[in-house]
Parts: structure tokens; C-alpha cells; sequence
């Protein structure tokens, strides 16, 4: 599974001496897709689908989030040691010590693997759906949507998904009714 | 025969081996920058450059007789700024190795005295602007994957199709039709030539693209083939990020010399440090949404890296 590199805001935001950016580097960011006219692209579950870009200047990280990017890792070997260079303590910013932990591409020794990203993406995507038809098979499509809006507010179930969702019909076992009779069968005994 | 003079007798004299002139390794074509908006604060006391957007304002009909009250703001809170920051590359150069070597890389025939501009103007000088100057044009295709305008595809070869869908995109965005230009790695570039090289359907102009391999031209889109085209991601699947664009779709801020180099002797280590830097700043300048006018004037325009 590919380790990301966790995103530290002064890299965007600390500036040298001179007042020019102290750090120079790039990351890898997702943008949503979206149609022509702006409205965002949905899986047949509802979520939202994303594209990776190549290595966007972090020090316009604020422009990035203004446009619903979402940062992912950094996107080189360099990247990796520049935030990780000691010297970055006198200018405020704490080093990344553990930065040889990120170095997972095996062929440019950087952090950065687009086809590893790839496949946990589809696993996890893949136990999310699993998650979903589950609660909307245990508790309805209303529920599920209600349980899935508690991390993501805009979130809409669509109707053909939960429709091909088979409802499961096992009862729901009324725990405090077993545990009246649990307690009446201890009395009676 | 005997106490013939050969090779074997004057070995100690005899030249090992001849070695050539030195050439450079190949490197990605440079010049994107040469297709953005540049600005140059070189001798400026500043580091930032600013480049403003006005966006559009609207009239509206009004009845005869009535006083026009309705304002439309001049606003460029849209404005993108650039600021510079340094880029350098350094070579670490031993006095045994001055002066011994075939050819003079560094700008001094013999000894350890090496000033800045002969180092410049010596091949050392050069492989520093490579350096540096593909580095400042990555930076700038870098930008390309976050244009708001996109087309291209994914899972294959870019087409002619796609090309006209690009200019069309720019038209849309209203963007001048003067100077636009397609930044394309030369994988994207490849399957294209097929299309336009037939001299029989587009006469002079095809059989030029046949002797040359390479359109200059197309819809209205100088094209510019470069390695130094970086890839993203479509659809889970790796494609190339080229663009379509105008200049102002990327601003670029460049300050002092490019290379600036700089000498200094190492008096105890026998090394002599040379230093080429670079300043300058990229912005995504007017490639963004297409809000009031401001953005649009770049395409994102992809294709797979394998599947052409």
C-alpha cells in the first residue's frame, strides 16, 4: 500500500529571508471531475470521481483547495529531500525525518507510485461500496444515505443504486426482548 | 630482418587513444517559455509580479427618461501573481582535474584560477542553462494538468477530432486566436502526422509534413513538441498533460541572468565550486475558470502515454 506523504501547511506558506517562497517543490494532486458545465462527475453510487494531476507548485496550495483539488503526495524524489533538509529548521519549518520511509517508486526512488495509488484507490472504492449496499440492505436506502452524509454532507443516493441493492429480509433481533426473556427464564429458574 | 622500429619499440611513445570532441547529451527541446507571458523583474526591488485581470462588465437596455443607476464594479480581485524564487545547479571541480583534461570544459586552459565568466562562456556554462532551462519549462508544463478546460482522451491516441474539439474549446472561451500554441510530447504528437502528411489531399503543405515528419501549424496552433511534457492521470489511466493554449493561459516571472554563475575557490579542499542559478516563478495565470473573463485560455489536452 503507498505510504502518502502528509501534507504540512507552512511548506506553502513559510518564506525565506528575502521573502521569496522558502520551499520550491511539487505535489500530486486530485481534481473532481466535472462536466462542461461544472456539475461533478458520480460513480453509479453517487461519489465523486477524480483525476491526478502531474506535480502542481505547493506553494499555490491555497489556489489548488479554492478549486476543490485535493492534495495527495509529494510528486518527486527532490520534493522528498527539500522538505526534509535540515537546515529547514532555522527558517521555522519542521523537517520531515522520516522521509526515506516515502521512497516507494522503485524506479525514480521517488514517493510518488500513480499505478500502486491506483490499485488502493479501487480497494478501498470497492469496500466502500460494499459498505454502502450493506447498510442498504440492513437498514434501508434512507438510513444508508443519512449514515454516509455524516462524513460527507452532500452526498445523494441515487435510486437506480439503491433500487439494485436487494433488501435483506432477515428480522432484526429486539435485544431487549431476548434480554427480557434471558432475565424471566433466570427468575422462573 | 632485424631491429626494426615498431610500435612495440617506441611503446612509451606511442598515443593510447585519440578522444574525440566532447558533445552534449541530448536533452528535452527547450523554449516553453518562449509561449507564455513573461515578465522580467531583473534590477526591480521586488520579488513579486502581478499579473491583473479585469473582469468583464455588462450594459443593459434602460427606458427612455429613467436615470441609469445600476453599477458594474471595475474588479480584478481575479489578478494571478508570480513570485520568484531560486533554482541552481553546482560542479565541484578538483585543481588535478583543471587543466588535465582534453578539451577546456570550464573556462581556464591550466591551474585552478577560473573566473565566472569564463566559466559562462564555457561548456560548463552551457550545460548549466540546459539544466536550468528545462527545469523553468517543466515548472510551466507542470501547469497544465490544472487547466479548467479539458479534452483529449484517456484510453488512446490523440486525433484530429480531438484537435478541432481543443480549438473549439478556445473559441468558446473566447479566447484571441493570435499566438495559441499546442505544447504536446512527442508520443501525442506522433499519431497526427498520418493524418495531415497525404500531399495528395492537402498538396504542398502534406508533402512538406512528409519530408519533415512535423506540422508547424495546425488549426491555427503552432505546434511545439517537447519531452519536457509531463503525464497526470484520466480515468485511473497515465496520459500525457499537453495543452492548447494562448500565452496568457501561464505567466512566468524571471529575474536576473539565467544562468547567473558564480566562482569560488576551495583553497584547502584544491576544488573550485561553480554555481549557475537560476530565479524565476510560474502562475497559472489566466488558465482557471472562465468566470467573468478571466480564465480559459488554456486546454488541458491529454492522451495515454502507451496506447497510441
Amino acid at each position: 500500500m503507498l505510504v502518502l506523504v502528509p501534507f504540512k501547511p507552512e511548506w506553502a506558506s513559510a518564506t525565506g529571508p528575502s521573502g521569496a517562497p522558502l520551499l520550491d517543490i511539487k505535489a500530486i494532486y486530485r481534481r473532481p471531475r466535472k462536466t462542461m458545465l461544472g456539475d461533478p462527475i458520480l460513480d453509479e453510487a453517487g461519489f465523486p470521481e477524480f483525476d491526478l494531476t502531474g506535480g502542481l507548485p505547493v506553494q499555490h496550495h491555497q489556489k489548488w483547495i479554492a478549486r476543490g483539488f485535493e492534495y495527495v503526495t509529494l510528486a518527486t524524489r527532490n520534493d522528498l529531500i527539500a522538505v526534509a533538509h535540515q537546515g529547514l529548521a532555522e527558517q521555522g519549518v519542521q523537517p520531515l525525518h522520516d522521509w526515506a520511509t516515502y521512497v516507494q517508486n522503485r524506479f525514480d526512488h521517488g514517493p510518488w507510485d500513480p499505478a500502486q495509488y491506483q490499485a488502493d484507490l479501487k480497494a478501498a472504492h470497492q469496500a466502500r461500496i460494499a459498505d454502502l449496499k450493506e447498510a442498504i440492505a440492513r437498514y434501508g436506502p434512507e438510513a444508508a444515505e443519512a449514515m454516509e452524509r455524516r462524513v460527507n454532507p452532500s452526498y445523494r443516493l441515487p435510486a437506480a443504486f439503491a433500487k439494485g441493492t436487494p433488501k435483506d429480509e432477515t428480522p432484526i433481533e429486539d435485544g431487549f426482548a431476548k434480554g427480557r426473556k434471558v432475565r424471566a427464564a433466570a427468575v422462573s429458574a | 630482418m632485424s631491429l626494426e622500429t615498431t610500435t612495440t619499440t617506441l611503446t612509451e611513445t606511442i598515443r593510447t587513444e585519440v578522444i574525440g570532441a566532447a558533445v552534449l547529451g541530448y536533452n528535452s527541446r527547450p523554449g516553453v517559455a518562449d509561449f507564455v507571458t513573461v515578465a522580467d523583474l531583473t534590477g526591480l526591488p521586488t520579488l513579486k509580479h502581478v499579473f491583473p485581470i479585469l473582469d468583464n462588465i455588462s450594459a443593459l437596455a434602460i427606458a427612455e427618461g429613467t436615470d441609469y443607476t445600476t453599477n458594474s464594479a471595475i474588479d480584478s480581485s481575479g489578478s494571478a501573481a508570480a513570485t520568484v524564487s531560486e533554482h541552481a545547479v553546482k560542479a565541484t571541480i578538483t585543481d588535478m582535474t583543471i587543466g588535465a583534461t582534453q578539451e577546456d570544459f570550464v573556462g581556464t586552459a591550466s591551474g585552478p584560477v577560473m573566473t565566472a565568466a569564463g566559466a559562462r562562456a564555457a561548456t560548463i556554462g552551457t550545460m548549466f542553462a540546459r539544466a536550468l532551462v528545462k527545469l523553468r519549462d517543466q515548472d510551466i508544463t507542470a501547469l497544465f494538468s490544472a487547466f479548467n478546460t479539458s479534452t483529449g482522451t484517456n484510453t488512446g491516441a490523440l486525433t484530429s477530432t480531438l484537435l478541432t474539439d481543443s480549438v473549439a474549446l478556445l473559441d468558446v472561451n473566447d479566447i484571441p486566436e493570435d499566438r495559441r500554441v499546442a505544447i504536446l510530447h512527442p508520443t501525442q504528437f506522433k499519431p497526427l502526422v498520418p493524418v495531415f502528411d497525404d500531399a495528395s489531399t492537402f498538396g504542398a503543405a502534406g508533402a512538406q509534413i512528409i519530408n519533415r515528419g512535423a506540422a508547424s501549424m495546425l488549426y491555427g496552433a503552432e505546434i511545439f513538441r517537447t519531452t519536457a511534457v509531463g503525464t497526470a492521470t484520466v480515468s485511473s489511466s497515465t496520459v500525457y498533460a499537453g495543452a492548447i493554449m494562448h500565452p496568457d493561459a501561464v505567466g512566468l516571472a524571471n529575474k536576473g541572468q539565467l544562468p547567473t554563475v558564480e566562482v569560488e575557490r576551495d583553497a584547502s579542499a584544491r576544488m573550485v565550486e561553480v554555481v549557475g542559478t537560476g530565479v524565476w516563478g510560474e502562475i497559472e495565470y489566466r488558465g482557471g475558470a472562465t468566470t467573468n473573463g478571466r480564465g480559459g485560455a488554456g486546454v488541458y489536452f491529454y492522451s495515454n502515454t502507451t496506447n497510441q
